[in-house]
């Protein structure tokens, strides 16, 4: 029987205001708590609370036979406790239903993974813990920042004790097909790797509201029979939550296909299982391997939106070197800012890449561009060193 | 003393007032850089030399001076053309003095595209608004007797033609800067508005002797017809700064100015990264904003500094203050500096100073250390025993001070006085 799997990601950083040269050494104040405000409030109630709700109802409605996973950034938890702790509640609402799956990730939504190992636990632990309070549940699936993956990432995450994790079902990897089955990750015992079927998901994520696509509209039937005919047992749809009703506008229909969806995957004889509930009853017929950085962003699906120029790098290099002075001062605020700011948001905004990708970069810019974003960072980077140097 | 001097001593101390037409492009509060501050300062000194001042600009707000008698241009044309006066206090103000033709027309096409209403606006070239002020020069000039018309850079050298052709006095060419200060590539048109403007003016005014000699190599005027003025400060304090030590402090040296080819934030990044091969711990700061800056920041980030090498971007007057406040160093390394007022401001609160050699202002400082330009190592080596040395920084300020107290618009005011009373007894 073919398994069709969903995974969604939630995130919102924190982002950076325009912090002035003058402030340095005298204010430590660095994110725009208007603006995050602000966003927190209109995705909640443009997003996480109908699309919540819809999938609540869809699951209960189902007997929880329609079920899916959620890996929800702890800076994102923390904005919305704080701003709409009515979103957490639905949330909660959603752990009881039986059919959510929580996922673990870095709680600050970063690059840890590529640049210091220790950071990396601390930061996995701590959205470990956090998800246990929240939703009493206990994360067995990995899902990196960004789908960010490589065999060292598989390494890591076997050690922390999961058991399956989530990536890009790249095609110079896999092949075109080769998203559809599970894997295990070489150089493991037995970590199970699920990779995400870009075209099936994209046509939601991306391709939805496309006017000029010649599949436009898409309904949830004729999406579910492409996924019934997809080769393999297998296809992982995993997504931006933000799809719903913020990428794609509660007036495109979203929503509407969205509570079609299990019955016109029934009615294509698919069946719909959680990721940890997929490795358990689909065995891996091969291993995967790559020593190369992989990631769900951008054309290259590597690390280049986050390290791709010298501004980027510069920043995230400045960053990771200050970890042992800001850790070595004993100041839990410093720390906290000093993980808020390894958000790999921060260093996407930084990204001057050019034509399409330039677009979505652009769109979810809060700077006037990439050279202020990495401008203001070296500024607040500035503060922090000499808070860290003054203890 | 001659005849004629005598004749004139005793014109100017019966009380004779010299009424004065001046031709300016920026007045504060509506100024986007050095220029509007000198005019406000030679105005000044001037008025308090008994001179009655009327100053043409093309756009005012309602904060007016009271030694002045300042005209808009728009409101010397609309009142000639329909009789009705047109509130033009709300024009947006954002053009530069020293904007590019070509700029200008990208900030025009962009204003309107933004929804301005055209009635606030300039034209859509700048050359017809030179034209356009011109044509307002003219109609002003038949109202009034004036003795001389006094122009402040390309912008009004036409209107100075025009009102000279209307009153036939003398005209005074005032230069802050010359095309080639200003761009690597010149504008023809400009250049030879400059050059029709020089050639036609009874008397030139540079703000330095680098600038003069600029102006008789490139546009071949006789040295006889030209003179140095250097321009004033306005001393905020009365006392000797005192220069900052470097104890419990991350040390910072400083660009100030628009990041454009002209002002050589190059070798400043470059002289930075010198320096921060040997003093890891500093921190430069560029403030200000221009073309230059994004491929500056790129460079930076390339070198692995942008966290050594700031960008403040574009900081008011205010911030600037504070800025140089906690700075120990200022380096000005312009490629072409006609005066570099910016430099005497850093002095002035005690933060010692590199200039290039290329500058108007190493010619009035003489003590003061300076690199041809492109001499990154030297800046470096002069900045480090600066920064070595707070002391040594001490006796710069120290030295230097009774000149900054010399270089008043007072000063300034009587100096250019004299030849506009040579000029009006000679005609």
């Amino acid at each position: 029987m073919k398994t069709a799997c969903f995974y969604f990601q939630v995130h919102q950083p924190y982002r950076m205001r325009n912090y002035h040269i003058l402030e340095i050494g005298k204010n430590h104040n660095y994110f725009d708590d208007v603006q995050n405000t602000a966003i927190i409030r209109k995705v909640a109630d443009k997003c996480y609370l109908p699309a919540n709700r819809t999938i609540a109802e869809l699951i209960r409605q189902t007997g929880a036979h329609f079920r899916v996973a959620y890996s929800i950034s702890g800076v994102a938890l923390e904005q919305m406790q704080r701003h709409a702790p009515e979103v957490i509640d639905s949330f909660q609402d959603l752990a009881r239903t039986g059919g959510v799956e929580f996922l673990s990730e870095t709680y600050y939504h970063s690059l840890a993974a590529v640049y210091s190992e220790a950071e990396f636990e601390d930061q996995v632990w701590r959205q470990f813990d956090t998800v246990k309070r929240l939703f009493g549940y206990t994360p067995t699936t990995f899902r990196n920042t960004e789908l960010i993956f490589s065999d060292h990432l598989a390494y890591l995450a076997e050690k922390l004790g999961f058991k399956a994790v989530l990536t890009e079902g790249t095609d110079w990897l896999v092949g075109r097909d080769g998203a559809n089955w599970p894997y295990k990750a070489k150089y493991t015992k037995n970590l199970k790797v699920l990779l995400r079927n870009y075209r099936l998901s994209d046509d939601i994520a991306f391709r939805f509201s496309a006017h000029n696509w010649s599949e436009y509209p898409l309904f949830a039937d004729k999406w579910a029979s492409w996924v019934a005919s997809t080769p393999g047992p297998l296809a992982n749809i995993f997504i931006d939550y933000e799809t719903f009703g913020e990428h794609h506008w509660e007036s495109s229909g979203i929503f509407d296909f969205l509570r079609y969806l299990p019955q016109a995957l029934f009615n294509a004889g698919v069946q719909v299982l959680t990721p940890c509930q997929v490795v358990e009853q689909i065995q891996p017929q091969a291993e995967i391997a790559t020593s190369n950085w992989i990631s769900w962003a951008d054309v290259e699906r590597d690390l280049s939106a986050w390290l791709g120029n010298e501004m980027q790098r510069n920043a995230m290099d400045r960053l990771f070197q200050l970890e042992s002075a800001v850790k070595a001062s004993r100041d839990p605020g410093l720390l906290e800012d000093w993980r808020r700011l390894s958000t790999s948001d921060h260093f996407y905004y930084m990204s001057t890449k050019f034509a399409g990708d330039a677009e979505v970069h652009n769109y979810f810019n809060p700077h006037q561009g990439p050279h202020y974003a990495f401008i203001t960072m070296m500024r607040i980077l500035n503060d922090v060193e000499e808070r860290a140097n003054q203890t | 003393m001659n005849r004629i001097a005598k004749w004139l001593n005793l014109k100017f101390q019966e009380g004779y007032v010299l009424k004065v037409l001046m031709f300016g492009w920026e007045f504060p509060p509506l100024i986007s850089g050095g220029l509007g501050v000198a005019c406000h300062g030679i105005t000044r000194g001037l008025a308090q030399q008994g001179v009655k001042i009327t100053l043409m600009v093309p756009r005012i707000t309602d904060r007016t001076p009271k030694f002045l008698k300042l005209v808009s241009a728009e409101r010397v044309l609309s009142a000639h053309h329909s009789g009705q006066s047109l509130d033009l206090s709300e024009i947006i103000p954002v053009i530069s003095a020293y904007i590019r033709p070509e700029e200008y027309e990208a900030w025009y096409r962009q204003a309107l595209a933004s929804g301005v209403p055209t009635r606030l606006l300039y034209g859509p070239d700048l050359f017809y608004e030179t034209e356009k002020f011109a044509l307002a020069a003219g109609i002003l000039a038949s109202k009034t007797r004036f003795d001389l018309i006094h122009c402040h850079d390309w912008m009004t050298f036409k209107a100075g033609m025009a009102a000279k052709k209307v009153l036939g006095v003398p005209l005074v060419l005032h230069v802050h800067s010359i095309e080639n200060d200003r761009s690597v590539f010149c504008n023809p048109a400009i250049s030879e508005v400059e050059k029709q403007g020089l050639e036609a003016a009874d008397c030139i005014i540079c703000v330095s002797h680098y600038t003069k000699a600029r102006v008789k190599q490139i546009y071949k005027i006789p040295e006889s017809k030209m003179h140095v003025v250097h321009n004033g400060i306005d001393l905020k304090n009365n006392t000797i700064p005192t220069v900052r030590t470097a104890r419990r402090r991350v040390q910072q040296g400083l660009f100030l100015g628009r990041i454009t080819w002209q002002k050589g934030p190059d070798y400043f990044v470059e002289t930075a990264r010198i320096i921060l091969g040997r003093k890891p711990a500093m921190r430069f700061v560029l403030a200000g904003w221009g073309d230059k800056a994004i491929p500056l920041i790129e460079r930076v980030a390339r070198w692995g500094l942008g966290s050594k090498i700031l960008f403040a971007g574009f900081l008011n007057e205010h911030d600037v203050k504070r800025l140089l406040n906690t700075s120990d160093l200022f380096i000005m390394p312009s490629i072409s500096e006609p005066f570099g007022l910016v430099a005497l401001e850093a002095l002035s609160m005690g933060v010692p100073a590199l200039l290039s050699r290329q500058s108007g202002i190493s010619e009035v400082l003489t003590t003061i250390p300076c690199a041809d330009y492109w001499d990154t190592e030297k800046f470096a080596r002069l900045g480090m025993e600066l920064l070595d040395n707070p002391s040594l920084g001490q006796r710069q300020i120290n030295e230097i001070w009774p000149k900054l107290k010399d270089l008043n618009w007072d000063k300034n005011g009587k100096a250019i006085l004299q030849h506009y009373q040579r000029l009006v007894s000679l005609h």
